[in-house]
């Protein structure tokens, strides 16, 4: 889930910058020597948690009547004598709950309190014609007291490895007023999270179960979802799955939408939304929901998916569904947008967004696409490891975006062209030191590290490696494991194996270290000197010319080689690569002229780096540019004048 | 100031006759600008210093140099927007003195002496001060009841959207517009206070006279000068040279561009303070037909029937 349009705001600053264009940062240009194939990808997942419901909306009430049956098979290789169930809409209860409870709320993610508070109410759980297990379920969550997210449901008899049980469901979901992905705002529904969801079983025995965290999200085992949404007959619906049969009663409209191979189902309401379509690589059938007056940027959101789906499809796997519905919520209901869900996704954002130099529509639609991947497919636990979906799929977006619009991918304002990587710095350098990024939902302090951490450092994390050691490499590993665990639910340790295999035994070490051990670096030019050699007295015969060094610096435990230009005062660049395996060195210059200044890593492939300022030395810095002063004072005098007597 | 050497009034006053002094005004803007600008600038670019090529660094595509000397300088640009703040608030309060000089120079025939410009300028800077003070407060007071009536209008149609932004749109532009009418008339007032030798209330009723009997002409002759002033600036920042790589050509290219909008737009606006001067002349109330002089008495002679 990314939140819309924070590109353009953490953009907003480079108003202080005017325009310019030129010289080109040089991307690294290799071959593409590595193939990626779709051979022996898993087609589709064993199914263990299998949901047949059925959802009646009362707009009314605003409430959801659930009944059902969910066919569970024990996949793990140890008896089960009780299930963990998570009731996700009990966060939106009262204040109470450890989602409500969590003091940065509102800072990240939207929040706030609701209007009309959410609940879930579980009438039946049972095994199948057989006794209502319900009443000896837990209460509360596990050690607390006000939350009802979490709840064991002991079982009449042990559940053999392989054994399958079928459950009956019946149940209410009152929706909140919209909070937070769920709920309902001005007649327009966003229905995630509503039914009573069966915690994942991981192959150990031990069940993947949490309480519902601001900062966490989902994680179950993979399923068929058969599920039949009943809403007044006005109504325009979308929903994860392929729409099957729509029968029309007493003004409602039942329609069935089947989904294999997914872990979760969502849907919309709202009788307001208009639509289009279009058919995406793979022939999946592309439908845009979306507000009236939203058409531009309903057309924006489609062709980015079309191309998302192209070119993710390429990177980490075709897109196995045969459906995609994109769904652009109406003003007033933002905290439905950025969210993703199997065979649905929801973006957001003004009207007018596609007339502005911030190609935000594209950016939002382009990562929660990629959530398809990471995190539906690549089933990780959001909860465990947060990183594995939202970083590695902003280092999707990142590289999808960079395919798609060069070095402008977060904003082209008067040919200053600003890149993801750049944006994703900010967050990814500044909370480098308050946490591992390789660590659990609910350990990050804020949502300010979280979003930092979780997201933008691991965006540049991967981006780094990449620039280090090749691009292809790093698509390579990331493609590979994307498709090597396909609906598996893989680990950080895959992810590294997968580094490992692909770009080599270093580059893992340093991805462990950045995840796991909050490593950092700092490339620093500490300083640079050259001498006459004949002003030395060089003996006759000897080779003439200026000679000197210039010592580098590297701080932090991370370490990456870079590239160092030497510049003389004729003009001529040396360029050395240092492996940066010393903390420091003094590499050695021989020139026709005086050294004047050194850059270590010019083309700032090390994204990770902590300061750039400290990465050139010259010896005459300017203190002030002329040219910098004039663009701004020409800004200051234009805009005084319009206030000046 | 010796009566000789003050020069006549001039009743169709032109800018394009004055070039010292728009450029005066210009100077003041450019110095005012560059001022202003000075702690940002050498804020924003402290992180590129010791780079090679300085600041031109900061625009290379991608940005990422740009957004890492902001973060760097997070700490210092609120230091940097109360210095340059504070320098454009003291700008605007002195702005009055220039102003006042621009005003008594284009009134006068011919090249003004500076120390009559100066005397004039002195004399008039209360009058002016208080007149833009009020003039921003009334501005102020315009905007905010034109926002209160129009978000009631616009609560009272609760448009959709795109409905809804479109007529906050035009709401913007009904209360810029608004602004925009207070300042002519402010202008108009300045005008009188320093052409017409009047103090603050007879300044402003005369300028409400003009504005009553020529209201048309002043807007427009205000609007389109406005208009190719703003143009100008639109244009020079649109055709602007990249600072990507800077060369000395290019420098002066952009310094070129720039200071000639600005200079263009000093120059629209000293041409429409003549042109409301040429307007206070020619809304000028009549002159008081004088009384006729009685006739010299006759003189006397004997048997007059005067008597």
């Amino acid at each position: 889930m990314r939140r819309p349009l924070e590109i353009a705001a953490g953009l907003g600053l480079t108003w202080l910058a005017l325009q310019a264009s030129g010289t080109a940062i040089a991307a690294p240009t290799e071959p593409a020597p590595f193939a990626l194939d779709d051979s022996g990808m898993k087609t589709a997942a064993v199914p263990v948690a299998s949901y047949t419901l059925r959802a009646s909306l009362d707009p009314a009430k605003h409430t959801i009547d659930g009944k059902g049956t969910l066919l569970w098979r024990n996949a793990s290789s140890q008896p089960q004598r009780e299930v963990w169930v998570h009731l996700y809409l009990n966060a939106f209860k009262s204040e109470h709950t450890l989602f409500m409870r969590f003091p940065g709320a509102e800072s990240f993610r939207g929040g706030g309190t609701p209007a009309e508070w959410g609940n879930i109410t579980v009438k039946r759980l049972a095994i199948h014609d057989g006794e209502d297990l319900w009443a000896g379920a837990d209460k509360t969550s596990p050690g607390d007291p006000d939350d009802e997210t979490d709840i064991r449901v002991p079982l009449p008899a042990p559940v053999a490895p392989g054994e399958e049980v079928r459950f009956d469901l019946e149940f209410e979901a009152r929706l909140p007023t919209l909070l937070f992905r769920t709920g309902y705002s001005d007649g327009f529904y966003m229905v995630g999270q509503w039914f009573p969801k069966l915690a994942r079983l991981e192959p150990d025995g031990r069940w993947a179960h949490f309480a519902f965290h601001h900062l966490s999200e989902f994680y179950a085992d993979f399923g068929d979802y058969d599920v039949t949404v009943d809403t007044p007959a006005d109504m325009i619906v979308g929903a994860t799955g392929e729409p099957r049969e729509e029968v029309r009663e007493g003004g409602h409209v039942a329609r069935r939408f089947v989904a294999r191979s997914v872990h979760d189902f969502a849907f919309t309401a709202w009788s307001k939304f208009r639509e289009i379509t279009a058919v995406g690589a793979g022939n999946v059938a592309v439908r845009v929901l979306f507000p009236p007056g939203y058409d531009r940027a309903a057309a924006v959101e489609r062709d980015s998916v079309l191309f998302g789906l192209d070119h993710l499809g390429e990177a980490y796997g075709h897109y196995p569904y045969p459906t995609l519905t994109v769904v652009h919520p109406p003003p007033g209901a933002e905290e439905a947008g950025g969210m993703e869900y199997p065979t649905l996704i929801t973006t957001g954002g003004y009207w007018w967004l596609p007339w502005t130099a911030v190609p935000a529509l594209d950016i939002v639609t382009i990562h929660e696409l990629g959530h398809q991947w990471f995190y539906g497919l690549v089933a990780t636990d959001e909860h465990a490891f947060p990183f594995l979906d939202e970083g590695v799929n902003s280092y999707a977006e990142a590289e999808a975006m960079e395919a798609r619009a060069g070095a402008a991918s977060a904003a082209n304002i008067l040919g200053l062209r600003v890149s993801l990587d750049a944006v994703d710095r900010l967050g990814g350098v500044d909370t480098e030191r308050n946490a591992p990024v390789a660590q659990a939902a609910p350990d990050f302090a804020t949502g300010g590290d979280y979003g930092g951490l979780v997201y933008q450092r691991t965006a540049i994390l991967l981006r780094t490696l990449g620039n280090v050691y090749g691009a292809d490499r790093v698509r390579l590993a990331v493609g590979r494991y994307a498709r090597r665990y396909r609906f598996e639910h893989p680990g950080p340790e895959q992810l590294i194996e997968a580094f490992r295999d692909a770009v080599g035994e270093d580059a893992a070490t340093q991805l462990r270290a950045a995840l796991f051990d909050r490593a950092t670096v700092d490339y620093t030019v500490a300083d640079l000197t050259s001498t006459d050699a004949a002003e030395r007295g060089a003996p006759a015969g000897a080779v003439g010319g200026f000679h000197g060094s210039v010592l580098v610096r590297r701080r932090g435990a991370l370490r990456f080689p870079v590239d160092v230009d030497m510049m003389g005062e004729d003009g001529t660049v040396q360029r050395v690569r240092w492996d940066a395996a010393e903390s420091s060195a003094r590499l050695p210059y021989h020139g026709k002229s005086r050294l004047t200044a050194a850059v270590i890593d010019p083309e700032h492939r090390v994204l990770l780096d902590d300061d750039l300022s400290n990465n050139a030395r010259r010896l005459s810095p300017s203190r002030l540019s002329g040219a910098l002063l004039e663009r701004f004072a020409f800004a200051t005098s234009a805009a005084l004048s319009a206030v000046l007597p | 100031m010796t009566p000789d050497l003050v020069p006549p009034r001039d009743e169709s006053p032109a800018a394009h006759r004055h070039p010292g002094l728009v450029a005066f005004a210009y100077g003041y803007r450019a110095l005012v600008g560059i001022l202003v600008a000075l702690p940002a600038a050498a804020v924003i670019g402290a992180a590129t210093t010791s780079w090679p090529h300085g600041q031109s660094e900061l625009f290379a595509p991608g940005g990422v140099l740009l957004l890492e000397s902001l973060r760097l300088a997070r700490r210092g640009i609120p230091a940097a927007v109360y210095s340059g703040g504070a320098i454009a608030a003291v700008a605007l309060l002195a702005g009055v003195v220039p102003l006042g000089a621009l005003l008594a120079g284009l009134g006068r025939r011919g090249r003004a002496p500076l120390a009559f410009l100066a005397s004039l300028a002195a004399a008039h800077a209360g009058t002016l001060a208080l007149l833009f003070g009020l003039g921003a407060l009334a501005q102020g007071i315009v905007a905010a009841v034109a926002v209160l009536l129009g978000s009631k209008v616009l609560d009272l149609l609760a448009l959709a959207s795109p409905g809804d932004d479109l007529a906050f749109l035009a709401l913007f532009a009904v209360v810029l517009a608004l602004v925009c009418v207070v300042g002519v008339l402010r202008d108009l007032a300045a005008v009188a206070a320093v052409h017409g030798e009047l103090r603050f209330y007879l300044a402003a009723s005369r300028a409400l006279r003009t504005a009553r009997m020529a209201a048309g002409r002043a807007l427009g002759a205000w609007a389109w000068r406005s208009a190719l002033g703003l143009g100008g600036v639109v244009v020079a920042a649109g055709l602007s040279p990249s600072l990507a790589s800077t060369t000395t050509a290019r420098v002066l290219l952009g310094v070129a561009l720039h200071q000639g909008a600005i200079l263009g737009v000093t120059f629209a606006h000293a041409s429409w303070l003549a042109a409301a001067m040429r307007l206070h002349h020619a809304t000028e109330p009549e002159a008081p037909e004088a009384p006729e002089e009685p006739a010299p008495p006759a003189p006397a002679t004997a048997g007059s029937e005067s008597d």
